[in-house]
C-alpha cells in the first residue's frame, strides 16, 4: 500500500517538475505588424491566425518547417495579456470572409490584441531531449495605420512641424485641398488673446483638409489622430493647428503667454507627450520580430504624389526605428527586433511574372533604411505576399501572344479576367504618370469552403523567416 | 503596325500599341480586360510538360589519352581482324576464319562496352553541370524555367520516384519563383532519395566496421572495405539514378578520394578534434573495435562524398548529411557487437 502511495507521489513530483521545466522552456514572441492604413494589416493578421489554427489541417504551408516536419501539435487562441484593449476581431473577420458574398475584414479603428499559444514538438537542441512539447506564445497587435505616422512627431517641435506642414501644403494636389484651411487661417490673430472656440473651428477645418488628403490617397497625414481620433473624439488635445506663415518673423523664444499661438503650442506638446508617447511606450516597446506591409500597387494606382508620399512616410517611420540617433527612441524600441520582413502586400493583384518587379520596387523604396538596418545586424527579407489570395492565374492568347491573366471577382462580386499591367521595378519617371498611369484591380475575397484554410501567397515563408528559429 | 519601332526585346506586342513604347524603362504593359472563356487551364499536365523539357543541356568533358589509345587499338584490331577474315575466306582457311570471327565478336563487344562506358562517363560529367545550374536556380528570385529543369531531373531519377514527382508537381503554385520550385523539388523528391542513400551509407558503414572488427587478416580487411565501398557507391548511384559502369565507378572513386583529400581537409580537421575530444570514448574500445570504428567512419565519409557527387542538385534548404551522426550510429552498433561473445573469439583468433 505505502509502496504504491510513494510511487504515485513520486510520479506527481515528476510531472510537476516536468511542467515547470516546460514552462521555463516556453518562448515568447511579440510580432510587430507595421503598415500604413490600407496596407492590409487586419487581413494579414486574420490570415496568419487562420494559417496557424489550420496548420495541422487544410493549411498549405510547404515552406513552414514546423508543419512540414509535422511537429505542430496545435494552436489555441488564449486570453490576451492586456485586458484594457479590444479583442482582435478574428471571428468577425472570418465571418465576413466566409459569407456567401465574401467581404474583406473591417479595417481597424482602435488598438486590438491577440495572443496565440503554439504548441509544438521541439525538433532540435537540448529541449528535444528534455520535453516532448513546448509552447510558443505569440502576441500580435493590430492598430490603425494612421496612428503610426504620429511616430515621427516625437522628434519634432512645434516650429518644425509647422514648417513641415507649410511646405507640404504647397505640394501638388495638396495646394488645392488646403485652400479652405489657409483661407480660414487668415482670420486668426496668432499673438492675440487666446480664443478656444476659434481654434476649435480652425482645427475642424484642418481635420477636414487632412481627411480630404486621405481620401485622395495621400498617405502622409499628420497627426494621425485627427483623421482617426479613437477615444479622443472631441477632446481639446486634438484642437490645435500648425502655424502657417512667415516663420522668420516669429520670435519663438518669446511667445506671449495666453495667446493663440501659446495655446496651440501647448496642445501640440500635450499631444506628443500625453497621446503619442504613452501609446508607443505601451504597445510598441520590446518587439522581437517585425513585418512591414506596404501596399505599393494602390499607391501606384493613385498617382505620382501618392506614391512619393507613401515612400516618404515609410522611410520616415523606419527612421523612427533608427536606434542610433535618437536616444529617446532607443529606449522605447530596444534593439531587440532581430528579424524584419518588408512585404509588398496584395501580390495576388498582379501576375506571377511581375512579382519580381514588385519586390524590386519595394526594395528601391526602402533602400536606405534597409542598408542602415542591415548594418545594425537586423536580418532582413524583402518579399511579395498575399495574406488572402483573391485571384487565380491562367494563360490566354492575346493578339497572338501567350499572356498570363488573373481571374477573380471585383468588389461588386462580378467575375473579371484581366492582365493587370506591368509593375515597374523602380519609381516611374514623371512623364510616365501623365501618359499611362496604373490601374491595378481590386478583388473581392475568394469564394471558398469555410472549413478550409485561407488561400495565400508566401505566408508560409514569412512564418518560417519570422518564427522558424523560435519553433526549432 | 508599329512593329518597326526600335524596342526592347523583352516586351510583347501589346506594349507596342501604346504611346510610351519608345521609353524602354517605362515601357510597362497596360491593364487588359479579357473575356474569361478564352482562359485555358492553369498548368499543363505533367506529361505535356515532359514533352517540352526532355532536351538536356550538354556538358563537355575530356577523356584521358589512354581512353583514345584504347579506342584506337580496338578499332585497328577490328579492322585487322576484318582483313584476316577476308583473306581466310579467299584462302578457304576455315580454322583461321573461325578464330578471327570469334576474336572479332569479342572486339566488337569490347567496343560496345567502351562506348557505353563513355556514355555513362559523359552522364556523370553532366551531373556537375546540373549541380551548377541548380545552384543558379536556387538563387533566382524570378519565375523562369526551374520547373522544366526539375522535370529533366525527375526523368533521370530511378523508378519509385514518380509518386514523389507527382506530389511535387501537385504542390506547385503558379506564383512560385525558381528558388521556391527548386526548394520544393528538393523537399519532395530529393529528400526521400537522400534518406535512402543515407540509410545505405549507414548500413554499409556499420557492416564494414563490424567486418573489420571481426576479421582475422589485414589483407582481408582491405579487400572487405574495398568491396563494401564499391557496393555502397553502386547503391548510392541507384538512389539518384546514376547509371554506373566500370569507368564511371573508377572515376567516381577517384573524384571521391580527391574531394576527400582537398575539400575535405578542413572537415577532417574539425572531426579529428572532435574525435580527440571524445578520446575517452575510443579508449574504452578494444583495438579491434577502434579499427572497426575507423573503417566505419571512413566508409561514411566516402559515402557522403559520393552522395554529394551523385546528387543532381546541391543541398539548398535541406541540411547536409552529418558524418558524426552516422558515425554515432556505427559506434552504437559496434558496442552491441562487443558485448556479444563473437568479439572476444575473433580477437584471440587474430592474435594467434
Amino acid at each position: 500500500m505505502s509502496g504504491s502511495g510513494m510511487q504515485s507521489l513520486f510520479g506527481r513530483i515528476q510531472t510537476k517538475a516536468h511542467q515547470t521545466a516546460s514552462r521555463m522552456a516556453d518562448q515568447h514572441v511579440k510580432l510587430a505588424v507595421t503598415g500604413l492604413s490600407g496596407a492590409g494589416k487586419t487581413a494579414f493578421i486574420t490570415s496568419l491566425v487562420n494559417q496557424l489554427l489550420e496548420g495541422n489541417g487544410t493549411a498549405n504551408l510547404p515552406f513552414f518547417t514546423l508543419t512540414k516536419e509535422q511537429r505542430l501539435v496545435g494552436v489555441r487562441r488564449v486570453a490576451q495579456p492586456d485586458v484594457r484593449l479590444a479583442r482582435f476581431a478574428y471571428e468577425q473577420g472570418m465571418e465576413a470572409l466566409n459569407a456567401a458574398q465574401p467581404s474583406w475584414p473591417v479595417p481597424t479603428r482602435g488598438v486590438s490584441q491577440i495572443r496565440l499559444h503554439v504548441r509544438y514538438k521541439p525538433g532540435q537542441g537540448v529541449s528535444r531531449y528534455l520535453f516532448d512539447q513546448s509552447t510558443l506564445i505569440l502576441d500580435i497587435l493590430d492598430y490603425p495605420g494612421e496612428w503610426l505616422l504620429d511616430l515621427p512627431l516625437l522628434g519634432m517641435d512645434f516650429p518644425q512641424w509647422s514648417a513641415f506642414c507649410t511646405q507640404q501644403m504647397e505640394e501638388g494636389g495638396r495646394e488645392v485641398l488646403s485652400q479652405p484651411f489657409r483661407q480660414a487661417m487668415k482670420n486668426l490673430d496668432w499673438l492675440g488673446q487666446e480664443n478656444e472656440l476659434q481654434l476649435q473651428q480652425l482645427a475642424e477645418v484642418f481635420r477636414q483638409y487632412l481627411s480630404d488628403c486621405k481620401k485622395h490617397g495621400l498617405e502622409l497625414v499628420q497627426p494621425g489622430r485627427f483623421v482617426l481620433p479613437g477615444e479622443l473624439e472631441g477632446a481639446p488635445v486634438l484642437q490645435f493647428i500648425p502655424f502657417i506663415g512667415e516663420q522668420a518673423q516669429m520670435d519663438w523664444q518669446h511667445i506671449p503667454s495666453g495667446s493663440n499661438l501659446a495655446l496651440a503650442m501647448e496642445r501640440f506638446e500635450q499631444y506628443r507627450t500625453k497621446v503619442v508617447k504613452p501609446f508607443y511606450k505601451a504597445y510598441f516597446s520590446d518587439f522581437d520580430r517585425q513585418i512591414v506591409l506596404v501596399d505599393c500597387l494602390s499607391a501606384l494606382n493613385r498617382g505620382e504624389q501618392a506614391f512619393d508620399e507613401l515612400q516618404r512616410a515609410i522611410n520616415w517611420i523606419l527612421k523612427s526605428f533608427d536606434y542610433g540617433k535618437n536616444s529617446l527612441l532607443r529606449r522605447m524600441f530596444s534593439p531587440r527586433i532581430d528579424k524584419l520582413v518588408f512585404a509588398a502586400s496584395k501580390a495576388d493583384h498582379i501576375t506571377p511574372d511581375q512579382q519580381d518587379n514588385l519586390i524590386r520596387l519595394l526594395e528601391s523604396m526602402v533602400h536606405n533604411a534597409r542598408q542602415d538596418m542591415q548594418y545594425r545586424g537586423v536580418r532582413i527579407q524583402t518579399t511579395a505576399l498575399a495574406a488572402i489570395r483573391a485571384s487565380n492565374v491562367g494563360q490566354t492568347q492575346y493578339q497572338g501572344q501567350r499572356l498570363s491573366v488573373l481571374s477573380g471577382h471585383d468588389l461588386n462580386g462580378q467575375p473579371i479576367t484581366l492582365y493587370p499591367g506591368d509593375v515597374p521595378a523602380r519609381r516611374p519617371a514623371p512623364t510616365f504618370w501623365q501618359s499611362q498611369g496604373f490601374e491595378f484591380p481590386n478583388f473581392a475575397p475568394p469564394l471558398r469552403d469555410p472549413l478550409t484554410a485561407l488561400p495565400h501567397i508566401r505566408m508560409d515563408q514569412m512564418l518560417e523567416f519570422l518564427l522558424g528559429d523560435k519553433l526549432a | 503596325m508599329t512593329d518597326s519601332t526600335p524596342d526592347i526585346q523583352l516586351k510583347p506586342r501589346i506594349l507596342l500599341d501604346t504611346e510610351v513604347a519608345e521609353q524602354p524603362p517605362q515601357g510597362l504593359r497596360k491593364a487588359v480586360q479579357v473575356p474569361s472563356e478564352s482562359v485555358v487551364s492553369e498548368f499543363p499536365s505533367l506529361e505535356e510538360d515532359f514533352q517540352v523539357s526532355t532536351s538536356r543541356p550538354q556538358g563537355h568533358s575530356k577523356p584521358g589519352k589512354w581512353f583514345w589509345l584504347l579506342l584506337l587499338g580496338l578499332l585497328l584490331g577490328t579492322a585487322q581482324l576484318g582483313v584476316t577474315l577476308w583473306q581466310g575466306w579467299q584462302a578457304l582457311d576455315f580454322l583461321s576464319m573461325a578464330w578471327a570471327a570469334l576474336l572479332l565478336t569479342l572486339l566488337i563487344a569490347a567496343l560496345l562496352s567502351v562506348g557505353r562506358e563513355w556514355m555513362r562517363f559523359r552522364r556523370l560529367e553532366h551531373r556537375e553541370h546540373l549541380q551548377q545550374l541548380a545552384l543558379g536556380y536556387s538563387q533566382s528570385p524570378a519565375i523562369g524555367d526551374a520547373k522544366d529543369f526539375c522535370q529533366t531531373l525527375l526523368a533521370q531519377m530511378p523508378r519509385g520516384s514518380e509518386t514523389h514527382g507527382q506530389r511535387w508537381h501537385a504542390s506547385l503554385e503558379q506564383h512560385y519563383t525558381d528558388r521556391e520550385v527548386l526548394q520544393l523539388f528538393e523537399q519532395q523528391v530529393m529528400a526521400p532519395a537522400d534518406k535512402r542513400a543515407l540509410d545505405e551509407i549507414s548500413r554499409e558503414a556499420s557492416a564494414s566496421a563490424a567486418l573489420i572488427a571481426v576479421s582475422p587478416f589485414v589483407l582481408l580487411d582491405m579487400l572487405l572495405v574495398l568491396w563494401r565501398n564499391l557496393r555502397m557507391i553502386n547503391r548510392i548511384c541507384d538512389c539518384y539514378g546514376v547509371k554506373t559502369g566500370y569507368l564511371t565507378k573508377v572515376i567516381l572513386l577517384k573524384k571521391t578520394v580527391r574531394t576527400m583529400l582537398y575539400a575535405g581537409a578542413s572537415e577532417l580537421l574539425a572531426e579529428a578534434s572532435a574525435w580527440a575530444l571524445g578520446g575517452s570514448l575510443t579508449a574504452k574500445l578494444s583495438t579491434r573495435m577502434a579499427q572497426g570504428l575507423g573503417a566505419g567512419v571512413l566508409t561514411t565519409r566516402f559515402g557522403v562524398q559520393a552522395l554529394k557527387l551523385c546528387r543532381p542538385i546541391p543541398f539548398i534548404a535541406e541540411s547536409e548529411p552529418k558524418i558524426s551522426v552516422i558515425a554515432a550510429g556505427v559506434l552504437k552498433q559496434l558496442r552491441g557487437l562487443e558485448r556479444g561473445p563473437q568479439a572476444s573469439d575473433s580477437k584471440e583468433g587474430r592474435e594467434a
